[in-house]
């Protein structure tokens, strides 16, 4: 992997402040994981107003059928604010807003077998944070995953080659901040994607990193930088966030910050930090995957490339969609919390005096009957069948649809699932054995 | 009765229901084989009578049906030239299941099943071919049957 | 990089209906302005367009008749949006979004031999080719057009069925046929459609063939289609799924990699066939 050539540091959380603040400075909004409210045990992506609502010092816990969150120390000096995987909620709500009124009807007075139609309004459609804006400020994400831009592009390039994609321009596109996953989760397996844990492809990366050093029983003397370190026994964690910049959009941020001291060149010692930070994390979502995927052969064969597409289309009648959504309860959590999945249905509401009615856009579930429905019935009855649905969809038809696979790597599906239906496991269940 | 161009021999022997069996055995058939005509509304066969007889329709249309009284008649199936009617012939007890009505004016060629069974029973050769040639239009029909028993069109439109 | 769907592609346009026509007890076909003013969005037949009635829904409907000044779509009653369509009188509005989907594709150049199967309201999908190979017959050596139906009263377009016979050979047949009298409403073929084949020992290999009808009809004539020689490549099935948005955007009429409302609804059987035969698909 190549790294950039001059990574910027920025320490302790008076450090990451400079960024947050430059980058709300230059945004319309900002965009984040954050606690919903304070005794909120949850993640979810949600507008940072300020610095203050970054998760600071919350640890994801995450497994199959099990999220929670725990506090990871009572120091707000040195807690960190990137040790957490994302939350239930990605990007997607943003892209794609789980409701929105598309337009409205009404009777004509004169007429009432007539009636006109007009779209709702940018404000009634509730989408307009990322509509593009006169003002030209860009929306910003901060803190969000190699994988959560992994499924952004995904979703967009859903509507683009649908011929939906509405055209912005560069200034008008969301600016891109994210952190690199230094505690992978559990039901993490972006690496067998061929990415993360750091974000290559954002404007500006950051990858928190701690550093164990003596302490240095020095009264009289406390430096700024000494305030950024902790106690703990005999050594003191200084904690540090290291900077890359990727774009023309990122470059000016770390320029800016460099000229006010509040950025710097990283040292040898800290750019070796990096890359052993980033390795740790790597080996971790190593041992993760393998515990799913025991194969080594296969868990590279199968998730490299579109081989995946070809396999699960040749499995399409396969008694194993049986075994795997035994416990499954067709509750459509997974597609909830999917970061790609688009699949929408409409409402149509009207008055009680039948004069006025609208229509709502809401995110479906290939797990509902009314999903597959066609007059006369349900086109998938079964639970596997649905299963097989999201399944294929995801891995295999994805492919053909879209030219890509349908699937990150985020593990939302699994944490979320409710009876613990781990995706990577059920897939990999689904192709063993097959050439 | 109408003077047909071709001899009942010739007739069979460019039928396909026919193709499996060797000139032997269409000399054996068209010696059973005579045409026969059916105004339209004559019925070619009863249900409950003797099954003597089974029918290669050369022009026309049949009417395979069953009275059900009150409501009156249903008609499950019909057949056209050059398709096959009758299989009771061959089988015990015999009998005509069904009644088979020319619903136009309807030529045939009829078969006497009664002195075929004989020849079945004296050349196994010719009962194979001929059991094999009825088992097909057989399993074919109970499929179309078995569709058109499905209602596939939905509840009645009328 | 970001954006949610265009919003106007799903904002239907209201339309007249300017004529109702009741073809049986539960089957109603609606004409409309062929408000399209441009060539290339021109209603290519076998396409459908989404019909939405006043706050009860949308649901997909072909056209069953495509004029240059007039579509009609015929609607049969079977849910709330459906029967809400098919009470419209002459002057209501109606929304519309479409033409969507794809269209049947046929060359005299390519094809001399037409089959085309239509099984109950699927006729009404094969209507607007069927009156153009009507209106072309002399370039075809052969059109048979075999209409299958659940009984004599369900059968659809009669008026038009006598004008195709003139130029095309049409066999009709019913699955259920009950009488007193002989002939009193039907004196034409009894059994499932695809038996309208059986009088056929063979069909050219030039044929084209379109079939559209319940899936299981569909399935049962391209089998013995094939089996009468005729390429799959050249059988056309129109599917149906959960046709929503038109747009491919909303998910639901996926069927494999397709999007049913883009991809579809037309496919040919060849490419059809092992999805068809995975259950629940």
């Amino acid at each position: 992997m190549k790294r950039a050539l001059s990574s910027c540091v920025a320490e302790g959380a008076e450090g990451l402040r400079r960024i947050f603040d430059q980058v709300k400075n230059q945004s319309r909004c900002v965009y984040g994981y954050g606690l919903s409210h304070p005794a909120a045990n949850a993640l979810e992506l949600c507008e940072l107003f300020g610095f203050e609502d970054l998760p600071r010092g919350v640890v994801s816990n995450y497994a199959p059928g099990h999220a929670s969150l725990e506090k990871e120390r009572e120091d707000q000096t040195c807690s960190s604010f990137f040790r957490h995987t994302p939350g239930a909620t990605s990007p997607k709500s943003i892209q794609l807003p789980p409701r929105r009124v598309i337009w409205k009807a009404n009777r004509t007075k004169e007429d009432h077998q007539k009636f006109q139609i007009a779209l709702a309004s940018a404000e009634q459609q509730k989408s307009n944070t990322l509509q593009p804006n006169p003002e030209i400020l860009p929306v910003a994400f901060f803190g969000i995953r190699s994988c959560d831009l992994r499924a952004m592009h995904t979703l967009q390039n859903v509507f683009d080659v649908q011929g939906q994609g509405v055209p912005k321009s560069a200034a008008e596109m969301p600016l891109l901040i994210t952190a690199s996953c230094v505690e992978p989760g559990h039901n993490c397996f972006c690496t067998s994607f061929g990415y993360g844990p750091e974000c290559q492809d954002s404007d500006l990366n950051i990858t928190e990193c701690f550093v164990e050093e003596e302490v240095q029983h020095n009264k009289g003397s406390e430096s700024a930088l000494e305030k950024t370190k902790c106690e703990q026994g005999k050594t003191a964690r200084k904690q540090i966030f290291v900077v890359d910049a990727h774009t023309t959009r990122g470059r000016p941020i770390v320029e800016a910050l460099s000229k006010d001291q509040h950025l710097r060149h990283a040292s040898q010692h800290e750019t070796a930090l990096l890359t052993a930070t980033l390795k740790r994390s790597q080996q971790r979502l190593k041992e993760f995957i393998a515990a799913r995927v025991p194969n080594e052969e296969n868990r590279s064969k199968v998730w490299a490339g579109a081989d995946i597409a070809k396999q699960l289309r040749d499995q399409a009648r396969s008694k194993n969609w049986e075994t795997i959504a035994e416990s499954c309860l067709s509750c459509g959590n997974c597609t909830m919390v999917c970061p790609t999945c688009f699949c929408t249905t409409v409402e149509d509401s009207i008055d009680l005096e039948a004069q006025r009615s609208e229509r709502t856009q809401v995110w479906d579930s290939c797990f509902t009957a009314g999903h597959s429905y066609v007059h006369g019935g349900t086109v998938h009855k079964s639970t596997p069948s649905r299963y097989r649905q999201w399944m294929m969809h995801k891995l295999s038809s994805w492919h053909d649809q879209f030219g890509e696979s349908g699937c990150v790597g985020c593990g939302r599906c699994t944490t979320w699932c409710p009876v613990g239906i781990d995706f990577l496991a059920s897939a990999y269940q689904m192709t063993k054995g097959v050439e | 009765m109408k003077p047909f161009g071709s001899s009942i021999f010739q007739l069979l022997e460019k039928h396909p229901f026919f193709v499996s069996l060797s000139k032997e055995h269409l000399k054996i058939l068209a010696g059973c084989g005579k045409n026969l005509h059916f105004q339209a509304g004559t019925f070619l066969a009863r249900e409950g009578d003797p099954a003597a007889h089974f029918f290669v329709i050369r022009k026309g249309r049949v009417s395979v049906e069953i009275a059900n009284p009150p409501a009156g008649t249903i008609a499950v199936q019909s057949l056209d030239e050059s398709e096959i009617v009758g299989w009771s012939w061959l089988y015990p007890p015999h009998v005509w299941q069904f009644d088979v009505c020319a619903t136009q004016e309807t030529s045939v060629i009829s078969l006497d099943g009664e002195c075929l069974r004989e020849k079945c029973e004296q050349n196994h050769e010719l009962g194979f071919q001929l059991m094999k040639a009825f088992s097909r239009i057989m399993t074919r029909r109970l499929a179309a049957t078995r569709l058109q028993l499905l209602q596939v069109y939905g509840a009645s439109h009328d | 990089m970001i954006e949610l769907g265009r919003s106007a592609a799903w904002l239907p346009e209201v339309c007249v209906v300017t004529d109702v026509c009741r073809e049986n007890k539960s089957t109603v076909t609606l004409e409309l302005e062929n408000s399209s003013s441009e060539p290339h969005s021109q209603p290519l037949a076998g396409q459908f367009h989404m019909l939405y009635a006043f706050g009860v829904g949308e649901i997909p409907v072909s056209f069953s008749r495509i004029e240059s000044d007039k579509v009609a779509h015929t609607v049969r009653e079977v849910g709330a949006v459906s029967k809400a369509i098919a009470a419209l009188k002459p002057g209501a509005s109606l929304g519309v979004r479409g033409p969507f989907g794809n269209s049947w594709s046929v060359s005299a150049k390519e094809h001399k031999h037409i089959v085309l199967i239509a099984g109950g309201l699927g006729l009404a999908p094969l209507r607007p080719l069927i009156e153009r190979l009507w209106q072309e017959s002399r370039k075809y050596e052969q059109i048979l057009l075999l209409i299958g139906s659940r009984d004599p009263q369900s059968m659809l377009f009669t008026d038009d069925v006598t004008r195709w016979r003139t130029r095309i050979e049409v066999r009709r047949s019913v699955d259920s046929c009950q009488f007193r009298n002989r002939g009193d409403d039907w004196n034409e073929s009894v059994g499932f459609v695809h038996t309208l084949l059986d009088r056929e020992s063979e069909l050219s290999k030039d044929t084209a063939a379109f079939i559209c009808g319940p899936e299981i009809m569909m399935r049962h004539c391209a089998e013995r289609l094939v089996e009468l020689g005729v390429n799959s490549r050249q059988i056309s099935l129109s599917l149906e799924r959960n046709m929503k948005c038109g747009i491919g955007l909303c998910g639901h009429c996926q069927f494999g990699p397709d999007f049913l409302c883009k991809q579809g609804p037309i496919g040919n059987y060849h490419n059809l066939r092992p999805r068809l035969r995975i259950r629940e698909f």
